[in-house]
């Protein structure tokens, strides 16, 4: 039996590249921010190393991304709308309260962290002391820092419930409707956060220690997604979960899609090889395998899955649906997050950040060793 | 911290920052339009839709839209000439959406009750009544709805246009009005390559065409019209051409369209130049075979076809077969074996209907009865609804100089009536009896009779008619016919069986599919399988069109006569007249060798455009000055025409060309001038169906919005009307001007405007056939937008006139009511001339070029070149393994291109190949391919499939276009690019072949209807890369 399809309508794609860019920069931003735990909520001073990248990490995505998210509402302008008209049953309502809630205590808890260096900063004598003067608010205590942290991670886990799941209940579209997608989302983003941390740990010379032991974080985060992407394959293939199987169906017998699995098997594989071979000089390579992968799954979910069209066969040929502009999109948000780490690794004391002071340690205030 | 590493961070901020800026630029501009990026609708749920075009309140009460109209009007989207309802924006002047007219029965099952109000027409279509909105359902097709768009296109032609350069480069330059009609009738150095002459000196009805020739007529045969159907317009054409210019010249696009099924259907019944054919009974009938045609695929009336035989196969009791070499959308699974595909190898159709003819005499399947009527009078008395010359003896004395003729009285020695010559109407058609052969009388007549009979002059062998067609059935075995059609002969036999299975409910139908070399016969064949079981003018057999209210000559006004009328004389053009009437026939005849003639001649087939294009480019039988093409596009249409339009883009070869037409295409960019013209529902026009419609139908066209063409400059739309009256008031010719149209008390009305001609015909429309519609009230006027040309009707037309014109407009056409369908088990409206089993004039008349005779009855014979070589010998099966047919597409025609909405839907075409040819060959879907013919070559892409027969491609029809807006247009300079998506796809008739043993080039026709070939070209197929 063949099916010959006669009549086809052309239909836009609804999610933008822009979209893309969101779930790629939130997805890394909130995993990051849980791997700033450990030293800024837990107190592990030995986790200093890396959690000061996970900040750094956590906080530029986590601006950039609700920017790109902006962008993908076909008319930025009414994003207020969301706050005005709520509608409970919808995922991606409630999604702009958990946006908006994340972000600010992502950032406030980026500012307790760095208050004491800001404070020390503000005290030296150069020319922008007022501003960290400022900033610092007065005094350099942040014993709070690790309640806002908290909260900060609660809202993350918030946003990648919400993300996850405001793709994964599209019925209409198989490839989507899976309940492994928001763990697939959040494990991929940690391969991400750690993409961009290996990558920021060679920049700033953070030395071979912490770059071997984010490479094995990275490796364990490539376990877990390649667990996981074997689950669904495995699922897909039982028959078990009917959505899996036509989620798999609805792709398997195209070609471009069975390069495209190989792809992210190589993704995972490649780094996952090299972190474990050699942990220590490889960051810039693995680092940015695992940003590219955690990218790419995000580009194939959306617009691939999108390509797929819900009534007939065969596929839209067009996997950059809005040309160049959709192009300009990705670019425009690459840029912004470039232009954020630079701005914070150049004006926020990051490496200065310490294990927050509760009052329960006391230790010698460090010197202030400002980068501008 | 080095100032280095700080200039770098610097500079790697900035270029993120310029690419966050360009990246967002889009989102700013889009924050910055305020709260809507895009137009801001109208509404917040139904967006930019319009408002509708009424409501009806829960009492039934219709609530007009004063913004918009539904008028019932007629969609020309297609030959079908559907009566449409279309929904207009007033105060845009736009057209917003086609459906169907419930008046009509193209368009509507259970059409309404012709005397119903147009208020309640609405009513109907809202809801019939509880639970039954669908009673009175009317649609129109997917071209229909989308068509539309042809009236906004943006490279309709508006103003009159003249070429700038030479013929065929795309460049014009608009003129006025009055300077075309000037220039074409007053002629001139027109374009800087010489005198060109023009209509007046043309219109010479004295000196003739060719000195040596006088048979040919006058120097005014010289201007030849092609129209491409006719969509309530021909009249005019006829009127200024014929009665008023005087040529005899005039032709539509039939012989490359369907010319070779409906002249072998006119054989059948007896008229080979009107060519009359019937449909099945689709709503009666309890088995159809197609053949060459899908029901409900394209055709006219195609749409009606389709929605009856749907419903006759799913709630019905209809069973039918297709026997087509592409599997179409006419098999329907969910139907089970109600309806079933059974493929042929193209162009042997003859050979399948052959062999079931076989079986049907050796079964005694034919139905006798009916068969042994041989006259009228001997039909009413056994109660028959027709009679057929079944019984009548035709002389096969290869002896007699009446050769191939029927015996007639006066053969036999018989007295003549007072006054009567021999041969004439009078002279009787003989039967045999036991005493030898008798008059025709209005008893049954033995069925077969072989024998010599005594005549006037001698003995003389004849045989009856059905004894010719049976000795031709059984001429071939099963398996002869079975291996040339490449149906099994159990197939054959099985479908002889159910065909005749049914009584007189069963019907064979066809059309497009018989456009082979051997399409005459094949289709003579097929239609003579309904003779064979008498099934005509019943109830589930074939019937004709129920008739129509004319609009020519009612008892209002007598449109046809033209006062001091030209009787146009001489020989056609096409050559569709005997060669034996030449005066090269006379002198080759002198000198000993009568045939082969220069070129072949077509006494048994209608006015041909296909070969008038090798009459041009040859001279042969003589040179024209001017060509008018009216809304035709044989450039396009004529399979092989390529291999002649260099010559025609030579201005020594014709003149001048005159394309009448909207739309720049393929035919009209060849024009010297193009007259502007009005798209669908701007224009004036009444038709009648094809058949296939029980009862009377008269479809009215009239202008529902406002022309988009420019004026004259007396303010009338430019189009072909104005056109040709413009030029005939200038030329002086009889039947234009102040004084033309005669009413029934003999006074004379004017002809100066279209209006002056259709509204008159809409007065005979309305009162013609015995009875007189009502007069539009007030309300339909303003409920059918007809109150729009009120002003018009009042002021052209007489007091007691113009409302029951009015109503004609306001229903879009008279239709007689559907219980007037049939009277008992009788079609209301039969065919009243008899069933020519044996066609005298096909089988007396010897081919120009062979001298030999054809069979006068159906037959099954290879396809042949007009020297009478077999194409399989010329262009042999092992060069030329394939074979290309084309088949019509539902949604794009020849035409419709240009209809954005239509493209969007279906864009372009493909090479459907049978899965058996793509394995044999390697082929798969996607590769791209070239197929060549003789005749030429193209590329495309390849779609493996079921449901194409073996070793065939098949082409959809309607792509692969050239112009319309496949190429550049200048006109006054300005340049209208070129949209590559009209170009998309490929035209199967660029692989038409030219007939390698004509001496003068021609493309190659069927012999006998010199129709173009399309089906069954030999080809060859290759992978490329």
């Amino acid at each position: 039996m063949q099916i010959h399809e006669l009549v086809g309508a052309v239909h836009e794609a609804a999610w933008l590249p822009w979209a893309v860019q969101y779930f790629f920069l939130i997805g890394m931003s909130t995993t990051a921010l849980f791997l700033s735990f450990p030293a800024f909520v837990l107190g592990r001073a030995s986790s200093l190393p890396h959690a000061r990248l996970a900040l750094i990490t956590a906080v530029t995505t986590g601006i950039s991304g609700p920017v790109a998210l902006l962008a993908d509402l076909h008319q930025p302008g009414r994003f207020w709308e969301f706050f005005v008209y709520t509608h409970a049953t919808s995922w991606m309502a409630w999604g702009s309260w958990i946006v908006m809630s994340y972000v600010t205590l992502l950032l406030l808890y980026a500012w307790a962290v760095n208050r004491p260096a800001f404070y020390r900063w503000g005290q030296d004598d150069w020319r922008f002391a007022w501003i960290f003067r400022f900033l610092a608010f007065g005094s350099p205590a942040n014993g709070f820092a690790r309640i806002i942290g908290i909260g900060a991670g609660v809202a993350a886990l918030g946003i990648l419930t919400y993300t996850g799941m405001e793709v994964a209940v599209v019925y209409s579209r198989p490839l989507w409707h899976t309940p492994l997608l928001p763990l697939q989302f959040a494990a991929t983003g940690a391969v991400g956060a750690l993409g961009v941390m290996l990558v920021l740990g060679r920049l700033f010379a953070t030395g071979r220690v912490v770059e071997a032991r984010m490479n094995r974080m990275l490796a364990l985060a490539l376990v877990i997604v390649g667990i996981i992407g074997a689950l669904w394959f495995a699922v897909a293939l039982s028959g078990i979960s009917e959505s899996h199987t036509e989620a798999l169906a609805s792709v398997a017998g195209f070609t471009v899609w069975q390069r495209i699995a190989l792809w992210a098997a190589a993704a995972i594989i490649i780094p996952l090889v090299i972190a474990v071979v050699a942990p220590s000089r490889s960051g810039w390579i693995t680092g940015l395998i695992a940003i590219h992968a955690a990218w790419m799954f995000r580009w194939t979910v959306f617009m691939g899955g999108q390509a797929v069209p819900k009534v007939g066969s065969g596929l839209y040929d067009a996997l950059m649906p809005t040309g160049l502009e959709g192009l300009m999109g990705v670019i425009g948000t690459f840029g912004l997050w470039i232009f954020l780490l630079i701005l914070y690794t150049t004006f926020v004391p990051w490496a200065e950040a310490e294990v927050p002071d509760d009052g329960s340690t006391s230790s010698a205030a460090p010197q202030s060793a400002r980068t501008v | 911290m080095s100032t280095r590493r700080n200039i770098l961070k610097g500079a790697a901020a900035i270029g993120a920052l310029g690419a966050f800026a360009a990246g967002y630029a889009e989102p700013v501009k889009k924050v910055l339009k305020g709260k809507w990026s895009g137009e801001v609708p109208r509404k917040n749920i139904t967006g930019n839709a319009p408002e509708p075009e009424y409501r009806v309140a829960a009492n039934g009460e219709i609530e007009l839209n004063p913004d918009q109209t539904v008028s019932y009007a007629m969609c020309i989207g297609c030959t079908t000439m559907c009566g449409v309802r279309v929904r207009v924006d007033k105060t845009q002047n736009k057209v917003l959406r086609v459906t169907g007219n419930p008046y009509n029965p193209l368009s509507t099952t259970e059409f309404l009750p012709y005397e119903t109000p147009v208020r309640e027409s609405l009513v109907a279509l809202a809801q019939a009544g509880e639970g039954n909105g669908m009673l009175h359902r009317s649609t129109a097709c997917g071209r229909g709805n989308a068509v539309l768009d042809q009236l906004d296109n943006p490279r309709r032609v508006l103003q009159p246009l003249k070429r700038v350069g030479p013929r065929g480069s795309g460049q014009w330059q608009t003129i006025s009005f009055e300077q075309l009609v000037e220039e074409v009738v007053e002629g001139g150095d027109l374009f800087g390559e010489g005198k060109v002459a023009g209509l007046r000196e043309i219109r010479d009805l004295e000196t003739p065409i060719r000195a040596d020739a006088p048979e040919f007529g006058p120097r005014a045969n010289g201007v030849v019209m092609l129209s491409s159907v006719n969509d309530g317009r021909d009249n005019m054409n006829l009127r200024w051409l014929k009665q008023g210019y005087g040529s005899t010249n005039y032709a539509r696009h039939g012989s490359y369209c369907g010319g070779s099924y409906r002249s072998g259907s006119g054989a059948m019944f007896g008229d080979v130049k009107g060519m009359p054919h019937a449909k099945p009974d689709f709503e009666e009938a309890e088995f159809i075979l197609f053949v060459g045609t899908a029901p409900g695929n394209a055709g006219n009336p195609f749409k009606r076809i389709g929605a009856l035989v749907a419903e006759a196969r799913s709630d019905g009791k209809l069973d039918y077969v297709v026997v087509d070499p592409v599997l179409n959308h006419a098999q329907n699974g969910p139907s089970g074996d109600r309806s079933r595909w059974v493929p042929i190898i193209p162009g042997t159709d003859g050979a399948l209907a052959m062999g079931m003819m076989r079986w049907m005499f050796e079964n005694d399947r034919i139905n006798k009865a009916y068969l042994a009527q041989p006259s009228k009078e001997a039909a009413t008395i056994a109660g028959e609804a027709n009679w057929s010359n079944a019984t009548h003896l035709v002389i096969v004395d290869e002896k007699s100089p009446r050769m191939g003729k029927l015996l007639r009285g006066s053969d036999m020695g018989l007295e003549l009536a007072e006054g009567a010559k021999s041969y004439d109407d009078s002279d009787p058609y003989m039967v045999a009896s036991d005493a030898g052969p008798i008059p025709v009388g209005d008893q049954p007549a033995p069925l077969f009779f072989d024998g010599t009979v005594e005549g006037r002059d001698g003995p003389i062998a004849v045989k009856s008619a059905l004894s010719l067609l049976r000795e031709e059935a059984e001429r071939l075995s099963y398996a002869d016919y079975a291996s040339a059609c490449g149906i099994p002969v159990e197939t054959i036999t099985n479908l002889a069986d159910r065909f005749t299975s049914h009584g007189r409910k069963a019907a064979v139908n066809s059309h497009g599919g018989m456009m082979s070399g051997s399409g005459f016969y094949n289709a003579f064949a097929l239609m003579m399988l309904n003779t064979l079981i008498g099934n005509l003018n019943w109830k589930g057999g074939t019937v004709m069109l129920g008739g129509w209210y004319p609009d020519t000559n009612g008892p209002a006004y007598d449109l046809n006569k033209v006062i001091g009328a030209v009787k146009p004389k001489g020989l056609p053009l096409g050559r569709n007249v005997p060669y034996e009437k030449t005066s090269e026939f006379k002198a080759k005849k002198a000198s000993g060798k009568a045939f082969p003639a220069d070129g072949p001649w077509y006494p048994n087939a209608p006015g041909l455009a296909t070969e008038w294009f090798s009459s041009m480019v040859n001279g042969y039988p003589y040179n024209i000055e001017a060509l008018i093409l009216r809304n035709a596009n044989p450039i396009y249409g004529i399979a092989g025409i390529e291999h002649l339009v260099p010559k025609l883009k030579d201005p020594k070869v014709v003149p001048l060309i005159i394309s009448i037409d909207p739309f720049i295409n393929e035919s009209t960019a060849l024009a010297d001038y193009i007259v502007p013209d009005t798209v669908m529902y701007e224009s004036w026009g009444f038709v009648k169906p094809w058949n296939g419609v029980p009862t009377k139908v008269t479809t009215a066209r009239w202008p529902v919005v406002e022309p988009r063409v420019a004026k004259t400059a007396d303010g009338v739309p430019i189009d072909v009307d104005m056109f040709l009256i413009a030029t005939a008031k200038r030329l002086g010719l009889p039947g234009f001007g102040d004084a033309a149209i005669p009413d029934k008390d003999g006074a004379m009305h004017p002809l100066n405007r279209p209006e002056d001609f259709y509204l008159r015909g809409a007065v005979n429309v309305a009162t013609s056939g015995g009875s007189m519609v009502d007069e539009a009230s007030d309300d339909d006027l303003v409920v059918s937008g007809v109150e729009r040309i009120r002003s018009t009707l009042e002021a052209t037309l007489k007091p007691d006139e113009w409302r029951k014109a009015a109503t004609v407009y306001a229903k879009g056409g008279r239709y007689e009511n559907k219980d007037k369908s049939y009277k008992g088990d009788l079609s209301a409206h039969p065919f009243g001339k008899a069933m020519q089993i044996y066609n005298e004039g096909v089988g007396s008349a010897r081919n120009a070029m062979t001298g030999k005779r054809s069979p006068g009855v159906p037959t099954w014979r290879e396809a042949e070149f007009v020297d009478g070589s077999k194409v399989s010998d010329v262009y042999p099966a092992s060069e030329w393994p394939v074979k290309v047919i084309s088949f019509k597409s539902p949604l794009q025609n020849s035409y419709s291109v240009g209809a954005k909405t239509l493209l969007r839907v279906v864009g372009t075409n493909t090479l459907n190949i049978g899965r058996d040819l793509a394995e044999s060959q390697g082929i798969k879907t996607g590769d791209k391919l070239r197929l060549t013919t003789p005749g030429g070559s193209l590329e495309s892409v390849a779609v493996v499939r079921d449901g194409v027969v073996p070793g065939t491609v098949a082409i959809e029809h309607g792509f692969g276009h050239r112009r319309f807006g496949a190429a550049d247009i200048t006109i006054d300079g300005a340049t209208m690019p070129a949209d590559p998506r009209q170009g998309s796809g490929v035209l199967q008739n660029d692989l038409g072949l030219i007939d390698p043993t004509r001496s003068n080039p021609g493309v190659w026709v069927d012999p006998i209807s010199g129709a173009s070939v399309r089906q069954g070209l030999p080809a060859k197929i290759e992978k490329i890369a």
